[in-house]
This record gives C-alpha cells, structure tokens and sequence, in this order.
C-alpha cells in the first residue's frame, strides 16, 4: 500500500471536498421530491400527509450519494431519522434532529456519500410529525 | 453540557495517559500538531467558535482525540502507519471535520450536533470502519473507503 501520500493534504481533500458539498447545498440532479413516486409496487405512504419526501441514492464514480429531503405542503414541525448501515459492518452513519418548515418550503434534511454500491447499503428514512411515524421509501436513481 | 463537559474531561485525561494534550479556550484559536514516529497520542479541547485544528500523526500507534464546543468550527486529521483511531465531538452548527487515515487499524468515531455540520472520512488500507452521529438537519457525511 502506498503510504507516501501526505494525511495532511488528504484530510485537506477531505475537508475541501465537504465544503464544496455544502456549497453545492444539494446533488446536482437529485430528483425533485414527489408524494406519489415510491419504488414500483410500494404504496406511497406521504401522500395524504402535510408533506412529501424525498429519499435518493444515486450511484456515480465508486460511490452512491444519498439525500433526505422534505417538502412541505403546509407548515409543519416534526423530528427526522436518517439511517445508513454498510453491508458487511463497519461504517455507520445516523443523522436525525427536528425540523419546521412552512408551506411550499423544501429542506434538505440530510446527505451522505459513501463508497461502494446502493444494492449494499441499508437506508431509512422516517419521519415523525404529529405524533405520527412515517417511513420514506428510497429510490435508487 | 455537562455531558460534553465530562467527556472533555474524559478526553484530556486519556490523552495525557496516552502523551500529549492542548487546550483552548475563547474561540479564534488555531492549534497545528504533528507527531512523526512511536508511540502517538494526543487528546484536544478547544472551546468557543472558529476553532481550527489540525493533527498529523505518521507511524505507529496514533490516535487522536478532538472535541471542540461551539460553531465554525473546524478540525482536520492525517493519520498513516499503524494503529489510526480518531475519536470526534463537536458542538453547534456549522462545524467541519476532515479525516484522512492511511495503513492498518483505522476506525474513526465522530460526532457533530446542530445542524449545517459536515464530515468527511477517508479510510485505505486495513481495517476501516467509521461511525457520525450527526443531529439537527442539513448536516453532510462523505465517507469514502478503499
């Protein structure tokens, strides 16, 4: 293995790549969120609610983005959980904490980049607004 | 707080145990450290907002432990040769986080709360494994595994 590469410089890349993210604010591309457009055969569980998610992996360069985002139909205050397991073990990622949005307002809730594949990650979304719990399904782009 | 407070106690006190440790408070500090060979070690503790750290630590047993209170702020972390580790808190919104580690154990245990906060890990070689917690929204990951 080659181990001459500088960390400094690396952990550098790392910290400009993460910036350049949050200066992007979002992945270029990313499907417009949509309360009817879950995975073929699966019911679409935030149509009737005050919102719509949006929950994308989408696959590029040895890696998959994932991004929770949220749409607001009327003005509402919940919490979220993000949940990311990697096939196999090892990496792990949970974002979660409370959101408010107003009418037509979008958020980002959360985004992750990983190696690897979609096929081998384990994603969830949920949502809980109201005393109620729902469960964004994930679309692979 | 208080739970922040005793880990920061926590990290200091491990990090002398395991050489080295800095502190700073106030805010606007920058600390830049380098550990070349050996043993490694170092345990950090920066409080207040735009906080800079950086750690690079080449050959052996590394580690490093951060925490940082306060907003904007932001840490790298270089590690190559043997035993890596990296354990990472930071408080508020809109803190930055950068790990690079090269060669053998690996691991990597971050943290960040608030929102608007962003972590990268990049891990080869070895034994890899990374864990964020992240809380509050618009906060971004990038892990990157070889």
């Amino acid at each position: 293995m080659n181990t001459n590469r500088s960390p400094f410089v690396l952990g550098l890349a790392a910290l400009a790549l993460t910036t350049l993210g949050m200066a992007m604010g979002s992945i270029p591309g990313a499907a417009t969120p949509q309360a009817g457009t879950p995975q073929a055969g699966t019911p679409d569980r935030t149509a009737r609610e005050p919102f719509a998610c949006a929950f994308t992996a989408r696959e590029a360069g040895g890696g998959v983005s994932i991004e929770a985002r949220l749409d607001a139909r009327e003005a509402i205050a919940g919490s979220y959980a993000l949940r990311i397991r990697a096939s196999g073990g090892g990496t792990a990622i949970d974002q979660s904490g409370d959101f408010s949005a107003g009418p037509g307002e979008s958020l980002v809730l959360g985004e992750a980049t990983l190696s690897g594949r979609a096929a081998d990650l384990d994603a969830t979304l949920t949502l809980t607004t109201g005393g109620r719990t729902v469960a964004c399904p994930l679309e692979t782009i | 707080m208080k739970i922040t407070t005793l880990f920061a106690s926590a990290t200091l006190a491990l990090s002398l145990a395991l050489g080295g440790a800095a502190a700073a408070e106030g805010g606007h500090n920058r600390v830049t450290l380098e550990q070349w060979g050996a043993h490694n070690g170092v345990g950090l503790s920066q409080n207040g907002s735009r906080n800079r750290l950086s750690v690079t630590q080449d050959g052996w047993r590394n580690s490093t432990i951060v925490t940082q209170d306060g907003r904007r702020n932001q840490t790298v972390v270089g590690q190559t040769g043997y035993g890596n580790g990296v354990v990472a808190s930071q408080g508020g919104r809109c803190n930055i986080l950068g790990v690079a580690q090269f060669g053998s154990g690996n691991s990597a245990d971050v943290g960040q709360s608030g929102g608007c906060n962003a972590t990268a890990v990049i891990q080869t070689g070895r034994s890899g494994q990374v864990t964020t917690r992240q809380a509050g929204h618009g906060n971004v990951a990038v892990i990157i595994q070889d």
